[in-house]
């Protein structure tokens, strides 16, 4: 029950005997009353749920659009053998590169509005959607599709009765992990030319060697990121509930 | 007429290294309406083979199969399949789960609710009707799935190996439920097993595989009444002789 909380409480510990020695200067190791006094500015301010809500809205929109058009080319790419040959092998290239290396691109292209920041999301989102749902089209087991053949199926209630329905829980674990993906590209976005956002905090608090700040803003990506992904797989449970525990 | 009728079918696959390597070779067979035929023979000598040919889920090489006086050309509801491993609708409780062949060949909804029920209720799990797969034993799912074709209400109902897989209580017991339901429901079937005593409980006729030539080498006539005895003389003796010719083939 409490060992969770083990490991932090020594950390924590240590940073303050650290911080009670002054062992480190500041920019190097900020004290940890330093820290907690950025923490009580940022949350009393308000200041650091406009830098949430900015961060969450452009994750937001870049995943939807990530599924927006990662699940129907994925459908289209899994069950189409000739969408397969055409497609498959340039987006097995196009997947390596990371999405940071999008940020430039999104910002001439987007100009640094939310679109720019929402662009890198959504490159980063995109893959595991899409590959995540042809392996599901693709492992609807041939099995179930032969079931289906046998009832009398027609390719459209092979695809609509069998084939989606089966591939379902595959779309939902790639936008699970997109979302771990999306959270880091959208921090990593924010260091450009953003205002509000939480990397947007941690880049401007390290321009003025705010370390405590930057901390916080840390803390709060770390916090943010675990409520999200407890979210989507308690929705996750209650949607797949057929798979039992 | 008989309601299966093949004419030389044989069945080649290409090999890794893309060589054609014989599954089948040759095969003469005529079912008849009414009869429970099995397939007995070691594994890898092509009876899932022929039973996915009188399925339509496969396409022989050569020769000629048909069904009811016309060519076999793919799949056809009125040929039902159980497989060995259930092959249920995970994400569909077992109402919905038998009820599926009934949506697909577009039965209206108050019929196939009840067509469900029955059947739930014939294989006796109509207390499950709400129970997902994951929830059941294996013996419980493979009765969803006889469940599941036989509400198609299909002619002849293929099954392969479909109680392999199962302890040899609920094997029993299933074997026995099968008689009952194709009795009270007088359908076909034919039946592949690797096992002699299961072949001489089930079957009113069954044809022995032989590996060369990978084919049916012999059938034969099981005039013992059912229900049967399942260590009665006669059926040691009719064991006995399978087991014999299976050897033979080797």
């Amino acid at each position: 029950m409490m060992q969770p909380l083990v490991a932090p409480i020594v950390i924590l510990a240590a940073w303050a005997i650290a911080s009670q020695l002054e062992l480190f200067p500041t920019y190097i190791v900020p004290s940890l009353p330093l820290v907690l006094g950025a923490f009580r500015d940022l949350v009393q301010s308000g200041e650091i749920f406009h830098h949430i809500v900015a961060s969450l809205a452009r994750v937001g929109g870049g995943i939807l659009l990530g599924i927006v058009v990662g699940v129907p080319m994925g459908f289209a790419i899994g069950w189409f053998r000739g969408m397969e040959r055409s497609f498959e092998p340039m987006l097995h290239v196009l997947r390596q590169i990371p999405p940071i290396a999008w940020i430039p691109f999104a910002l001439v292209w987007f100009k640094g509005g939310i679109g720019s920041a929402m662009f890198v999301v959504f490159i980063g989102a995109f893959f595991p959607i899409l590959v995540n749902t042809m392996m599901g089209v693709r492992g609807a087991s041939q099995g179930l599709i032969e079931v289906g053949y046998t009832m009398g199926c027609s390719q459209r209630q092979l695809l609509t009765k069998i084939v989606l329905p089966a591939s379902v829980p595959f779309v939902f674990s790639g936008i699970r992990i997109s979302m771990g993906i999306g959270w880091a590209c959208v921090v990593a976005a924010e260091f450009f030319g953003y205002k509000y956002g939480l990397g947007a905090l941690i880049s401007s608090s390290y321009q003025v060697l705010r370390m405590d700040r930057m901390i916080v803003g840390m803390a709060f990506i770390g916090l943010v990121g675990l409520g999200m992904d407890k979210l989507f797989r308690s929705l996750e449970t209650r949607v797949f509930k057929w798979k039992g525990q | 007429m008989p309601l299966f009728s093949l004419r030389g079918v044989s069945k080649e696959f290409l090999s890794q290294n893309g060589m054609p390597v014989a599954a089948l070779e040759d095969v003469n067979l005529d079912v008849e309406e009414g009869e429970f035929l099995c397939l007995v023979g070691r594994s890898g000598c092509g009876k899932t083979t022929l039973l996915r040919i009188l399925a339509g889920l496969e396409r022989q090489s050569t020769g000629q199969a048909a069904f009811d006086g016309a060519m076999i050309a793919g799949c056809d509801p009125r040929r039902g399949m159980v497989f060995q491993d259930a092959r249920l609708f995970l994400w569909r409780n077992v109402a919905a789960n038998v009820a599926f062949g009934l949506e697909v060949n577009g039965t209206p909804k108050r019929e196939r609710q009840r067509l469900s029920e029955h059947y739930m209720e014939l294989v006796g799990l109509k207390e499950f009707a709400t129970a997902y797969p994951y929830e059941l034993s294996g013996g419980m799912r493979q009765r969803v799935s006889l469940a599941r074709v036989l509400a198609t209400n299909p002619r002849v109902i293929l099954m392969d190996e479909p109680f392999a897989a199962l302890d040899a209580l609920t094997r029993n017991h299933l074997q026995e439920e099968l008689l009952r339901l194709v009795e009270c429901e007088r359908k076909t079937v034919v039946f592949v097993t690797h096992s002699a005593d299961e072949a001489a409980f089930l079957a009113d006729r069954i044809a022995v595989f032989s590996r060369r030539p990978r084919g049916i080498g012999r059938v034969l006539d099981v005039p013992m009444p059912k229900p049967r005895r399942r260590e009665s003389p006669e059926s040691s003796a009719l064991k006995q002789k399978i087991f014999d010719l299976i050897a033979d083939y080797d």
